[in-house]
């Protein structure tokens, strides 16, 4: 054998023998099909005329076409109905909420972190709760507590129930309730991540400008703030991206009242067949998006780009509320767990309802649950709702480990490549998910597997295709949680195996595997729950036969079934609160910092 | 026979050449030690010798096998290199029992179990660990631990051991412990042991041979004694030793070197300079002499300042500009700080190292 075929064959060899090479270059294909791929193609389907469009568009289906685009931004009346009444509405209810959840969190976080208030654990389990719970539920809590009986198929809230006369209608639809709703769903985001971003800032740093001579005052502008402005600024617009492609409450709270954001237009445009402008829409969405999250790691730089800060145990500085200590302890925990818990509270006594907002024994009824009313089912006895239970586990299920395995993986490939270029490309493929909001998601991947992709049949209208789009999404989590958790179990442990001459799946089952399932649990859970309770990415997705339970809720709210919703969002609370705990307990974290929660 | 050959080898990481055109030859049953200061390439070496980091060029044999050549992209796996390796921080397995973590490499290489249990038993016996054997790695102190990660080489009968700093993370009392022991094993199993060490002590008191690095350069590859003794150039020179070599430059005329402070008989060792070159001359603390009375081999000086150490203490001294440190006995001292007497050199150990390469003359 001659030395270049020797050559190319010792190589082929080495190749084999280091999995963190081939994983590296297999994430960098999938990466590339699943994310890349589905992205390119859906920007030129917005140049290219889709098939039922024909007439309209006036061409051939495929032909090259500015129509989409000029019908969306620039047709008049049309494009201010299609688009920019829907974009001045998402940008004025995700700054407006941002705003009051940032304000609202950060206040908590000083008290949380900076005060020596009493309660704090309840309080602080309290304020988690409400991001934890889907944001459709808050909504359809909301609905139930300020609805009112004067918009097409309302029905009467606590509220008007107790007035006597209807709740006006800016308090019950529209960008009010919207910006509430989203408002108690991310103040606990602002909060996680500002007591982080507060609990960096040792006491000894304030200390040591205090023995130089300056005034507290000082020490606060010239110490505190500037360290703890990045990083209120990148929670800020972490807040922001995170909500803003929410489908789930503009749906429940604004549609009756006609009042359109992006992801409600985007859907509704979808749902028509008007794929061209769906598209377009979904670009608007991830350029803002993506713009958010490009100045959020300017922001912070490049070294935490993507993360937020991780609260290290640190000295504090805690401020004596002296007599103020009990009232403004009992006033803040009085008022977390009212939020938290009544919203809980009115949909579980919804569901007994037999006729909405009627608080009385005689309208009990356990018909949503096991009886029946105007031929639904309740939902513990309808064979359509089992299906669509069994569909949803196995997606959570599915995902949960998929998300697991697949960023132990990365993990894996990425950490023992630190430094070479294909680590890096791997790392920040795999992060580029986070800047398309959970909707925009399944337009792509509609747009992608709508029709059969060489060796790839028709995916829509399958489980596979929720699965992936799913799991696709969740790898930014994914990733952060396996490098994580690959740099902290450290090369030489796998090393030492290696030298032994342990092959590569012996090493993965016998040392890096172990060492690292705390991770590999928490991170499961983590997604097995986001995946249960989303409903933005699935919504485009879901057909009768492959229906999930968050998705299911939409069809009954459109059917004025409100209780059949509220059964179902009681189900999806009690199933991610307990697993969010348990996931919490065996991590012995908190998981929710950064971006863990996800949301929908 | 476990005789290790690199030829050429050079490594890269980015520009930088962590290890730079390294050809060593370390013979079958060696101990053989790598010395030199924090990131000059020490770890690395071992690194690619165990098949872990995989170099840019050159080759290295095992046992008259070739593991690695960058002409034709030969990487023989880790696994097949036939080494055993001690890591600094010992990677001892947290989830598995001190027994689980000295089995794996057998239940790897498919040995019997009653072989295991055997060859289990014989090691933990000869490092006096029996009784560990039930415990997780948290509960070991670190020189059990150190313990454990030498018995889990141990026991495949590897006829290569690398160790990387193996001891650096014990106390010095434990340390001397575990040094005379990893002699007696080495003396006792036969393999070949490359000793990554930044303790010179450690390396002159257990090597048969070592090499200094700097900068991804080896200096220099002998015996303990010939380092210390002759050293190759002005980096080793000062490398080697409890304090710094003292170093004066100097410049031949006829018979004597001028030096500051006066002049010395010419050093043996200078014999091929010309007449009034210039060259350094290196003298050991050890080496000099503190003393009242002056003779042909003594400069004057003035007492800067006296650390005590114990039996010795560490004299500094200044001649016109120059700096000495003289190690003293403490017991025959008589000098104090702010005063004049004279340091006396021993010409027929003085180093002379060439003024502008460094290199060793003579
Ligand atoms: N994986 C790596 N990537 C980039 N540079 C590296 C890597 N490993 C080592 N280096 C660099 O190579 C040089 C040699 O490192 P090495 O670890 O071999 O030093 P060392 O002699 O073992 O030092 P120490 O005594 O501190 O352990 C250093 O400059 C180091 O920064
Ligand atoms: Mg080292």
């Amino acid at each position: 054998m001659n030395l270049s075929m020797r050559r190319v064959r010792n190589r082929l060899s080495t190749f084999a023998h280091s999995p963190q090479n081939w994983l590296a270059w297999i994430f960098l294909l999938v990466f590339g099909y699943l994310i890349i791929v589905p992205v390119g193609n859906m920007i030129w389907s917005t140049f290219h005329i889709q098939s039922g469009d024909a007439r309209r568009a006036g061409g051939a289906v495929g032909d090259f076409t500015m129509f989409y685009w000029e019908r969306v931004f620039a047709s008049g009346q049309l494009s201010a109905r299609l688009l920019y009444e829907p974009l001045m509405n998402t940008l004025f209810v995700s700054i407006t909420y941002t705003i009051i959840a940032m304000i609202i969190g950060l206040s908590l976080a000083w008290l949380m972190v900076k005060t020596d208030m009493p309660f704090k654990r309840f309080t602080g389990f309290c304020a988690i709760v409400p991001y934890i719970v889907p944001s459709w539920t808050l909504a359809l809590a909301w609905l139930t507590v300020f609805g009112n009986s004067q918009v097409g198929i309302g029905a009467a809230g606590v509220v008007e129930t107790l007035l006597g006369r209807p709740t006006p209608n800016w308090l019950a639809y529209g960008p009010i309730p919207i910006i509430s709703v989203l408002a108690i769903n991310f103040f606990a985001f602002a909060y996680l991540l500002g007591a982080a971003a507060l609990a960096t800032v040792d006491a000894s740093l304030e200390e040591a400008a205090l023995i130089h001579g300056a005034s507290n005052r000082k020490v606060i502008r010239k110490i505190t703030m500037p360290i703890l402005l990045p990083a209120i600024g990148s929670a800020a617009i972490l807040t922001f991206a995170s909500g803003l492609g929410t489908f789930g409450v503009p749906a429940f709270l604004g549609l009756p009242v006609r009042y359109n954001v992006l992801a409600t237009s985007l859907y509704q445009s979808a749902a028509i067949g008007r794929y061209g402008e769906a598209f377009v829409f979904t670009m608007v969405l991830v350029t803002i998006s993506a713009s958010a999250i490009i100045l959020n790691s300017k922001l912070i730089g490049k070294r935490k780009q993507f993360t937020t800060m991780e609260g290290k145990g640190s000295r504090q500085r805690v401020l004596k509320l002296g007599k103020w200590r009990k009232p403004v302890g009992f006033l803040v925990a009085g008022v977390m767990a009212i939020v938290t818990f009544m919203p809980i509270i009115f949909l579980v006594l919804q569901t007994f309802q037999f006729h909405l907002g009627q608080y009385s024994l005689d309208n009990f009824t356990l018909a949503y649950w096991i009886g029946e009313r105007d031929g639904l089912r309740g939902i513990l006895v309808d064979p359509r709702v089992r299906a669509a239970a069994v569909n949803t586990l196995w997606l959570g299920i599915s995902v949960g480990l998929g998300t697991a395995f697949v960023g132990i993986l990365i993990g894996y490939s990425v950490s023992r490549n630190r430094g070479r270029p294909i680590a890096k490309v791997v790392e920040q493929m795999s992060f580029i998910p986070y800047v398309i909001p959970g909707i925009a998601f399944g337009a792509i991947f509609l747009s992608m597997f709508a029709q059969p992709r060489g060796p790839i049949p028709v995916l829509y209208g399958t489980m596979t295709i929720i699965f992936i789009a799913c799991l696709v999404n969740r790898l930014p989590f994914a990733s952060r949680m396996g490098i994580s958790a690959m740099m902290q179990v450290g090369r030489s442990l796998e090393e030492s195996a290696e030298v032994h001459g342990a092959s590569f799946p012996r090493r993965i089952t016998r040392i890096m595997f172990p060492l690292t399932k705390r991770g590999f649990m928490g991170g499961f859970i983590l997604s097995f729950v986001s995946t249960v309770k989303d409903i933005n990415l699935v919504i485009l997705l879901v057909t009768p036969q492959t229906m999930v339970l968050a998705a299911l809720t939409f069809g009954y709210i459109e059917l004025g079934r409100r209780q059949f919703a509220d059964a179902i969002g009681v189900v999806i609370i009690v199933l991610v609160l307990g697993c969010t705990l348990i996931a919490q307990w065996l991590t012995k974290t908190n998981p929710l910092q950064g971006f863990g929660g996800g949301n929908s | 026979m476990s005789r290790i050959i690199l030829e050429h080898v050079t490594k890269r990481f980015g520009d930088y050449a962590a290890v730079n055109d390294l050809s060593l030859e370390i013979e079958s049953g060696a101990f053989f030690s790598l010395l030199g200061p924090s990131g000059c390439g020490k770890t690395t070496t071992m690194r690619l010798i165990a098949g872990l980091e995989t170099a840019d060029e050159g080759r290295i044999l095992i046992d008259d096998k070739v593991v690695f050549d960058a002409a034709d992209s030969t990487v023989v796996p880790p696994g097949k290199r036939g080494i055993g390796m001690v890591f600094q921080n010992y990677a001892l397995w947290p989830h598995m029992t001190v027994r689980e973590n000295i089995l794996f490499g057998l239940a790897v290489r498919k040995i019997e179990k009653a072989d295991q249990e055997e060859r289990l038993r014989r090691v933990l016996s000869r490092l006096q660990i029996s009784e560990l054997v039930d415990r997780y790695p948290s509960e070991l102190s670190g020189g059990q631990q150190q313990r454990i990660a030498l018995a889990r080489e141990l026991v495949t009968g590897a006829k290569v051991l690398l160790m990387d700093e193996p001891l650096s993370n014990l106390d010095a009392k434990l340390r001397i412990d575990m040094r005379v022991e990893l002699k007696q094993l080495h003396e006792e199993t036969g393999a070949t042991v490359i000793y990554v060490t930044h303790d010179q002590i450690e390396a002159l008191t257990l090597s048969s041979t070592m090499a200094v690095m700097k900068l991804g350069v080896m200096q220099q590859n002998a015996a303990p004694s010939e380092v210390f003794a002759k050293p190759t150039n002005l980096f080793v020179a000062q490398f080697m030793g409890h304090t710094p070599m003292n170093i004066l430059p100097a410049t031949i005329q006829g018979n004597s070197m001028q030096i500051p402070g006066g002049s010395l008989p010419r050093a043996a060792s200078s014999a091929s300079c010309a007449d009034g070159s210039q060259i350094l001359i290196g003298a050991r603390p050890e080496e000099l002499l503190l003393g009242t009375t002056q003779d042909e081999r003594s400069i004057s000086v003035r007492v800067e300042s006296i650390l005590p150490m114990g039996y010795d203490s560490l004299v500094r001294v200044s001649v016109e500009g120059a700096e000495l440190t003289i190690a003293a006995d403490e017991r025959t001292r008589t000098v104090d700080v702010g005063d004049d007497c004279f340091v006396t050199f021993d010409d027929t150990q003085l180093h002379c190292f060439d003024a502008e390469t460094h290199e060793r003359l003579g």
